[in-house]
């Protein structure tokens, strides 16, 4: 069976759209917040959700870079914490770069254009190490 | 249930369907009851209790019926060909596991009916419709959800209530799909509902597919892995420490090989790969069925 490719993709730019926010909301709260436990694991989420989605309509650009934000999500879910602010701007980097893809598939564009760069560095980044103070197994699997 | 009621619905339906009549024993013994020969004169059905059954708003479950007359339809229409006269009862036969109000009778012995005629498949048999027609005397129908409504399926019955099997229509399993994100459960329940599989219910979290598995009972469970307030694998750990047999598939993505793993050590059957590719799935699931059904 073939499914409606074109039902799909309007409804990943809605979906995708309202996981972009809820990111961006997140991340202002660890803005507020580095190690708060709840906004890391949406981040973590949202992100996982926006790599399956756009693998499923096709749009790999988005997944791969979705798929890089979700690894560093993960590293940060471990250390319990998002590091200064240049581990902070790297997220809102990976961010706006998800952003700009969806927005270039909402003004037509069939695939938008990989991020080669952004996923690099967003797996370049140095793992973080646990802190004491912190709980690995905060947050949700 | 009771040993005292009268199987009217299953002498019926014997007539219309062309049962077997060991099927019809069967179920009658299931529902420990006895046949009765009779039909009634009056135009109306009796549960196997003897009791008048109650018609139940038929315009309401109509309306949402595919295929089937608008509400207005239901009103008197002598005048055109085949119109509906009147629409005497329209029975719901819906949840499992029960009794089904309107019949007085076990729902697992109605579906156990079908059973017998038609295999070991589960139906969703939602809607028993009967009606007068001024050139066909009284119809009878069995409507059941299907994708976006409900079909008239199974068989039909016209003039002196003389068997007319015609379109059959049955539900391979009842699925329950555990997904945070509606999309992905959108395209599976497209790509299983196309195959026959029945979506009995969606669940946004692990905490919610936990208390659906509880009060719907799904033949398989979609599970994904990463979902808010409780995981997918936590949820199959609770899910299976109460049900061993549970039928739980997950739903996994690219890189997370090492969270499978878990899941399967944690009660989950098998397991199906994000982006969804319909074949793979649909294989994933036939299998599961055809397991459970061993």
């Amino acid at each position: 069976m073939a499914l409606d490719m074109a039902k799909y993709r309007a409804l990943f730019l809605e979906e995708a759209s309202e996981h972009l926010a809820e990111i961006s909301r997140a991340l202002i709260e660890l803005e507020k917040d580095a190690a708060s436990a709840e906004s890391i694991d949406l981040v973590f989420r949202m992100a996982h959700s926006i790599k399956s989605m756009a693998g499923s309509v096709g749009y790999d650009a988005i997944s791969e870079l979705a798929h890089a934000l979700e690894d560093r999500m993960e590293q940060i879910r471990s250390a319990g914490r998002v590091e200064g602010q240049d581990g902070l701007g790297m997220l809102f980097r990976g961010i706006e770069g998800l952003e700009g893809m969806v927005a270039a598939v909402r003004n037509g564009d069939e695939a938008p254009v990989r991020d080669a760069d952004l996923v690099t560095a967003l797996a370049r980044e140095p793992a973080l190490e646990p802190r004491g103070d912190s709980d690995p197994k905060k947050g949700s699997t | 249930m009771s040993g005292n009621g009268r199987l009217l619905t299953f002498e019926v339906a014997q007539r219309l369907y062309a049962l077997p009549i060991s099927a019809i024993l069967e179920v009658a013994e299931t529902g420990g009851v006895s046949p009765v020969p009779t039909l009634p004169d009056s135009g109306g059905v009796m549960n196997w209790h003897g009791e008048a059954l109650p018609v139940i708003a038929p315009d309401v479950l109509l309306g949402a019926a595919e295929g089937a007359e608008p509400p207005d339809a239901a009103e008197d229409d002598t005048a055109g060909d085949g119109a509906i006269v009147a629409r005497e009862h329209v029975l719901v036969l819906s949840e499992r596991g029960g009794e089904v109000p309107s019949l007085g009778l076990p729902i697992d012995a109605v579906h156990g009916l079908v059973e017998g005629m038609h295999g070991p498949r589960r139906i969703a048999a939602q809607a028993l419709v009967i009606e007068r027609r001024p050139h066909e005397g009284r119809v009878m129908n069995v409507l059941h959800a299907s994708a976006g409504g409900m079909r008239a399926s199974l068989g039909r019955a016209v003039g002196g209530l003389t068997a007319t099997p015609c379109e059959v229509q049955v539900m391979k399993a009842r699925v329950l799909i555990a997904d945070d994100a509606s999309f992905m459960r959108q395209i599976i329940r497209e790509i299983i509902e196309a195959e026959g599989f029945e979506i009995v219910g969606e669940a946004g979290d692990g905490i919610e597919a936990v208390d659906l598995y509880e009060s719907l009972q799904p033949d398989i469970v979609t599970m994904d892995i990463v979902m808010p307030k409780r995981s997918g694998i936590d949820a199959v750990r609770a899910i299976v420490a109460e049900h061993p047999s549970a039928c739980i598939v997950m739903c996994s993505a690219l890189g997370q090989e090492t969270l499978v793993m878990e899941a399967l050590q944690a009660g989950a059957r098998d397991f199906i790969v994000k982006p969804f590719k319909p074949d793979a799935v649909l294989e994933t699931m036939n299998k599961m069925l055809e397991k459970k059904q061993d």
